[in-house]
């Protein structure tokens, strides 16, 4: 399962597309299980494409609209009908074969188009932000209901969404796309804990960006956040000069008693605002300086503290990234 | 000063209105005479001859609807009690069952002077306008032995090309009984007629316009039809490759009949359009134009005009006056086995 | 409904009332060689009519030709459809201003015009014999007729179809594509199956207008096929017999109104399954069910055909490799095939303008008597033809206005509310189309004479009004149904009233099925010539009626002349209108 994540109008639709072979890309070329197809037209590519509105035939119901990829590769009826049985059952729609798909409810809708694309057995199934237009408890649903169809079938599976937690927890390898380009390829973990550029650290989770210069003193590297704060970095080599660091929330703890590691930094700074979130929350800190630093609590580690309160964060010495500004 | 200025406007005034006044004492004045009657070159005349003098005597506005005489036949009917039209054109059948019918008036020559100067056949259904004659009309460009006999329609070599017209319709009809005539039958012995027309299928088609016919003859489609003795002359003067025929059997005769309809609003005014209509320059100058026979005793042809007309007490009495009483009464009955005998195939 | 009051009105006067007149005079008697009507009751029409053969055989003639005319419509008119649908910009227009002028040149003389070019004289004849082959008889004959009738009636069924394909959504096709369809089995899977609703409504216009048609059936048919409006035409004005006529056109839009209905229902599925399919579980009548069967039978006559033609091709492979080919040639020759196409719908154009110049009397092609503007020279000495275009004109644009904003509410109340009679309602604003119009003009002049109506504006008004408005609710029908209502919902949700709800959100949704019944409507009002020839009179006479008086005595270029200025006119319109307002907005949809 690899996914196409990215900002609404990156073009992950425009390469979706041009997989399935609606779009004819203007350089490059498109490879399909060993063999280039970038002149094969879509008919012939055996690609299934789940479009975001479905696409659902009107005019049919629920089983032709399903059937529909078979009759077209001429399988006699028999097989037809059980296959369209089978399929239905694994996406939990049998026994409303004889619906119209205007008379369904939009999970229902989604279900039957991905029926359709899955019964003709695609060399890749493509799926155009299939979940987005369901409600919140419905998706969480069907992740995981996609997810195990997948894999229960093995097929290779194309998945386009612009929601960084629904690639995460869906995909084998994630691919991220911005302004028409692709900036990173990995498997979740990896792009997550490394990512290349502020963009991908910045769309991917949360991060704190901090812009500085890097530096080196008889100790050894040194970022000096721009305003004064200085953060001690292990293994990060970056070449001297200036530099966007990027640490993660969850990498951060604020300390109570202000007792700081041999291995960690210390930063002062103030306590603006906290988020709270239930099973966590974020606090907002200023350093010195200016920047800003968001700090994550989990669960019985969360506590309240005084606004505008001097406070201390502690930032662990091989935490974070060194990005190229 | 100023009042002089007054004055003199209601001078102007008066005068003005006077004048209206004056010419406001002619019949017609601010009426319209609506009369219905054939296009192109019968309207050129008409507005030429009628239109123009009747409007400078009576004052009155003439409104021309153009058209064919079934359009305006129809419409005598329909529109009974309140007719749009206060003179309208007919063919000769039409006129006498519209006559029987009551559907327009009959003569009235106290108020149609010319009335008194027309032959008697154009006195017997009103105002008859103009004698036809209903002869062979034939292509002198592929026939080169002129016709004498309607049987000459007959001859193996013309096959496919003798276009009869439509029934019921003037030349249709004269043509139906003529080849009934010309096989041994006549109008009360109909199914000679129908038997022999359908000998002639395959038609290069069955006529019903005059532009239709014109155009089938120049093309070479059309060899031989049943005519109209004006058309063919007129066409033949514009330089199509025809000419007329009177066929040995006899010729029937036809006529155009101005009318007035029953409840006609302006019946007046409708003699008076009538009565210029009938005059003799009108009569000369649809003679001369569209060679239609005048039905006035008192126009005088010079002698190569009379010669392409049914023209003077004794040819017109030689044209043969088809039963058209009897005829009209079967017409529904012919219609229908028009329709299945020759139509059908 | 309120809504449908003021069109059921115009169809009061216009229609219905006539419509009494003829039923009541179909059980009178007509004495022979005369137009008296006799004061007595007899069913003698009836069964003149109806247990005799010939009439049959006349009417099933009717109804070939009318069948043989919406098929090669429909086959020679989708392709056109498609074209516009897909293009955008300059070339919708060029494609609109193409198919809309044969509509523009007046029957009268676009029929002559087919006549020379497809007569044994013609071009296409002639073509034939240098090209070392047998003359074809086209002309006079049906396959003329049928040829006539597709050049002059096929636009409405290319404007009803495209602008229901304008609405498919392409994501549809895609769909199709992906799932392994190949272009043309996401048409013949997809497209047409959703284009169904344009294709009965164009078809229908087609039909109707095919089996009620005159000039064209007597010009092409030289005369020799009898159709039921020319034997509607000898009993009515030269038999007079009224009776009989009338009785004729009765049982005519009985029979129109089953074969319609039945059309309709088995057909537009698409449209109606979601209302059949609730009345499926409440009750069903028996006559639902026939429809229901018969459509399911027909379904099933498609699928075992393709199976079986699946199974010969399977054993067949070098035929199917063939056939591959043909496909490609197709879709290679498939801008070769619509240039084609267009070069059809505007073949008469060229011999109309060229035979205007002519400087005989004669209408031919070539012109005899070299070149002359004389009759161009001549409509100048004649002003009643300037004034005969402005009142044309007039009582188009008049028509255009109260014909379409009436129509329209009509068909806003046949599509979205349920009330007792709806269907009966529904059928009967189509039915002036099913009535042979010679006949609805009769009736219709014998009415206004009563009212004393006769040869008035308003009068004539009415008469087009009735025609156009079965155009324009058929046609917004058509658009109303795919139509989301949720939208509304939001607007009127959002706080606009009813009418702002209206203006703001339906109108500019409905637009394109709007400005299609607009230039139906146009159309139809400015061609109009079987009713307008009983209903005009002095003062009131339309262009047509004056054109098409010239028919029987007295045609000469002058009608060529004026279909040309009236083409160039037209075209100096759209070119206008494209300046200023792009006419591509007037027939896309998003
Ligand atoms: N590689 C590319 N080169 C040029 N234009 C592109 C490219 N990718 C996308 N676009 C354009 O960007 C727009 C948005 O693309 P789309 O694929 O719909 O975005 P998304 O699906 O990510 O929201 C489209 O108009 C598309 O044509
Ligand atoms: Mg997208």
């Amino acid at each position: 399962m690899l996914c196409l994540l990215g900002p609404s109008g990156c073009g992950k639709t425009t390469l979706l597309r041009t997989i399935a072979g609606f779009e004819k890309p203007t350089s490059g070329q498109v490879w399909l299980g060993g063999k280039d197809v970038t002149r094969t037209p879509p008919e012939k590519r055996n690609t299934a494409l789940v479009f975001q509105n479905y696409a659902l035939f009107p005019h049919m119901s629920v089983f032709e609209n399903v059937a529909f990829g078979l009759k077209v590769r001429r399988w006699p009826m028999r097989e037809i009908s059980s296959a369209v049985k089978e399929i239905l059952d694994l996406v939990g729609l049998s026994g409303l074969e004889r619906r119209w798909v205007k008379q369904m409810s939009g999970g229902q809708q989604q279900r039957v188009a991905l029926a359709r694309a899955l019964v003709i057995r695609p060399s890749v199934l493509l799926l155009d932000e299939p979940l987005s237009n369901l409600d919140a408890k419905l998706r969480l649903e069907m992740r995981t209901h996609i997810k195990s169809i997948q894999r229960s079938l093995n097929i290779t599976a194309v998945f386009v969404t612009h929601d960084q937690e629904e690639a995460l927890t869906m995909a084998d390898r994630i691919v991220i796309m911005h302004q028409g380009r692709v900036v990173q390829v990995g498997a979740p973990r990896e792009v997550y804990a490394t990512p290349n550029c502020t963009f991908v650290a910045d769309f991917i989770g949360k991060s704190n960006c901090l812009r500085g210069i890097v530096a080196r003193d008889a100790d050894g590297p040194l970022f000096i956040v721009n305003g004064g704060p200085r953060v001690r970095l292990e293994g990060a080599a970056v070449a001297e000069g200036e530099a966007v660091l990027a640490v993660r929330p969850e990498e951060l703890r604020l300390d109570d008693r202000g007792a700081a590691s041999e291995t960690e930094n210390a930063l002062p700074g103030i306590l603006m605002h906290t988020t709270y979130l239930g099973e966590m929350a974020y606090h907002h800190v200023r350093l010195e300086g200016g920047s800003m630093l968001m700090v994550a609590e989990y669960g019985k580690q969360v506590r309240e503290r005084a606004i505008d309160e001097e406070i201390v964060i502690l930032w662990p010495r091989e935490a974070g990234t060194m990005l190229r500004s | 000063m100023r009042r002089t200025k007054i004055a003199v406007c209601i001078g102007l005034l008066a005068a003005i209105a006077l004048s209206v006044s004056v010419v406001g004492q002619r019949i017609g004045e601010g009426r319209t005479l609506v009369v219905g009657i054939w296009g192109a070159a019968q309207e050129e005349l008409t507005r030429e001859y009628v239109v123009k003098p009747f409007e400078q005597a009576t004052g009155a506005r003439v409104e021309l609807i153009l058209g064919g005489s079934t359009d305006r036949f129809v419409r005598l009917y329909a529109e009974y009690d309140n007719p749009t039209m206060d003179v309208a054109f007919l063919a000769y059948g039409q006129a006498q069952q519209a006559l029987k019918d009551r559907v327009v008036q009959g003569p009235n020559p106290i108020n149609v002077p010319e009335w008194k100067n027309l032959y008697p056949q154009a006195q017997a259904v009103g105002y008859g306008v103009a004698f036809l004659a209903v002869g062979l009309m034939y292509n002198t460009e592929y026939v080169k032995q002129a016709p004498t006999s309607w049987l000459d329609l007959w001859n193996p070599a013309y096959k496919g090309k003798v276009a009869p017209f439509v029934f019921p319709g003037t030349q249709g009809t004269a043509f139906l009984v003529m080849a009934a005539r010309a096989h041994g039958g006549d109008e009360y012995n109909i199914d000679a007629g129908f038997n022999a027309i359908a000998q002639l299928k395959p038609f290069p088609a069955v006529l019903s316009g005059i532009p239709e016919t014109n155009l089938g003859f120049l093309t070479g489609d059309i060899w031989f039809a049943p005519q109209i003795h004006g058309y063919v002359y007129e066409f033949k003067a514009e330089g199509g490759p025809v000419d007329f025929v009177y066929p040995s059997e006899g010729t029937p005769f036809a006529m155009n009949v101005a009318t007035i309809p029953t409840n006609a609003k302006n019946t007046d005014l409708a003699e008076i359009f009538i009565n210029y209509f009938l005059s003799p320059a009108n009569q000369l100058a649809y003679a001369n134009r569209l060679f239609y026979a005048p039905t006035n005793r008192t126009v005088q042809l010079p002698p190569e005009l009379a010669a392409m007309m049914p023209y003077g007490a004794q040819q017109i009495a030689e044209l043969l006056e088809l039963d058209w009483a009897h005829i009209t009464a079967q017409q529904s009955d012919w219609a229908d086995r028009w329709n299945r005998q020759i139509l059908e195939k | 409904m309120t809504l449908a009051t003021p069109s059921f009105v115009i169809l009061g006067i216009g229609f219905l009332a006539p419509l009494v007149l003829l039923f009541l005079l179909s059980w009178r008697q007509s004495v022979p060689g005369s137009g008296l009507i006799l004061d007595q009751w007899t069913t003698a029409n009836y069964t003149r009519l109806l247990f005799d053969a010939y009439y049959f055989k006349i009417f099933w003639r009717t109804f070939t030709i009318a069948l043989y005319a919406t098929l090669l419509s429909l086959a020679l008119g989708y392709p056109i459809a498609m074209a516009i649908a897909r293009s955008k910009g300059r070339a919708k227009a060029f494609l609109l201003a193409v198919v809309l002028t044969p509509l523009l040149t007046n029957v009268v003389a676009r029929t002559l015009g087919l006549m020379i070019l497809l007569g044994r004289h013609g071009p296409i004849n002639n073509l034939l014999v240098q090209l070392g082959l047998p003359r074809l008889t086209l002309v006079p004959g049906v396959p003329g007729i049928v040829i006539g009738l597709t050049q002059v009636f096929m636009p409405f069924l290319i404007l009803s179809v495209s602008s229901v394909l304008e609405n498919i959504d392409p994501a549809l096709v895609e769909a199709a594509r992906s799932l392994g369809c190949t272009r043309f089995g996401a048409f013949r899977r997809v497209v047409l199956p959703l284009s169904v609703p344009g294709i009965v409504g164009g078809s229908l216009f087609v039909f109707l207008l095919s089996f009620s048609a005159f000039v064209t059936p007597q010009l092409l048919g030289g005369g020799m096929v009898v159709v039921m409006t020319t034997l509607i035409r000898q009993q009515a004005m030269v038999l007079l017999n009224w009776p009989f006529a009338s009785a004729v056109a009765i049982v005519l839009l009985l029979v129109s109104i089953v074969l319609v209905g039945t059309y309709t229902r088995a057909l537009g599925g698409a449209e109606r399954r979601e209302s059949t399919r609730v009345a499926a579980s409440s009750k069903i009548s028996s006559w639902g069910r026939a429809v229901q069967e018969l459509r399911r039978a027909s379904y099933d006559l498609a699928a075992s055909l393709g199976r079986a033609w699946t199974r010969l091709a399977r054993y067949l492979r070098p035929m199917r490799l063939a056939l591959g080919k043909l496909r490609f040639m197709v879709r290679a020759g498939g801008w070769g095939g619509k240039a084609l196409i267009i070069a059809f719908i505007l073949a008469p154009l060229p011999i109309v303008i060229v035979s205007s110049f002519s400087g005989s009397s004669l209408i031919m092609f070539p012109p005899r008597g070299g070149f002359s503007v004389r009759w161009y020279v001549g409509l100048l000495s004649r002003p009643e033809y300037i004034r005969s275009f402005f009142i044309s004109l007039q009582i188009a644009a008049l028509s255009v206005l109260i014909g379409v904003s009436t129509g329209t509410l009509a068909a806003l109340a046949l599509v979205r509310y349920r009330f007792p009679g709806r269907e009966v309602l529904r059928t009967l604003f189509l039915s002036p189309l099913m009535l042979p119009a010679v006949l609805v003009g009769l009736a219709l002049l014998r009415l206004l004479a009563m009212m004393g109506w006769t040869a008035t504006f308003r009068g004539v008004l009415i008469g087009h009004l009735v025609l156009v408005t079965a155009y324009v609710i058929r046609t917004v029908s058509a658009s109303l149904v795919g139509f989301d209502r949720s939208l509304e919902e939001a607007s009127r949700n959002l706080g606009a009233g009813v009418f702002r709800t209206f203006r703001r959100v339906t109108f500019p949704l409905i637009k394109p099925g709007l400005i299609v019944a607009s230039i139906f409507a146009f159309l139809v009002s400015f061609d109009e010539t079987t009713v307008s020839v009983f209903i005009t009179g002095p003062g009131t006479i339309t262009l047509p009626v004056r054109l098409f008086s010239q028919l029987e005595y007295g045609l000469d270029p002058t009608v060529t002349a004026i279909s040309s200025i009236l083409v160039v006119i037209a075209l100096l319109a759209l070119l206008v209108a494209d300046r200023l307002l792009g006419l591509e907005k007037f027939s896309t949809m998003r």
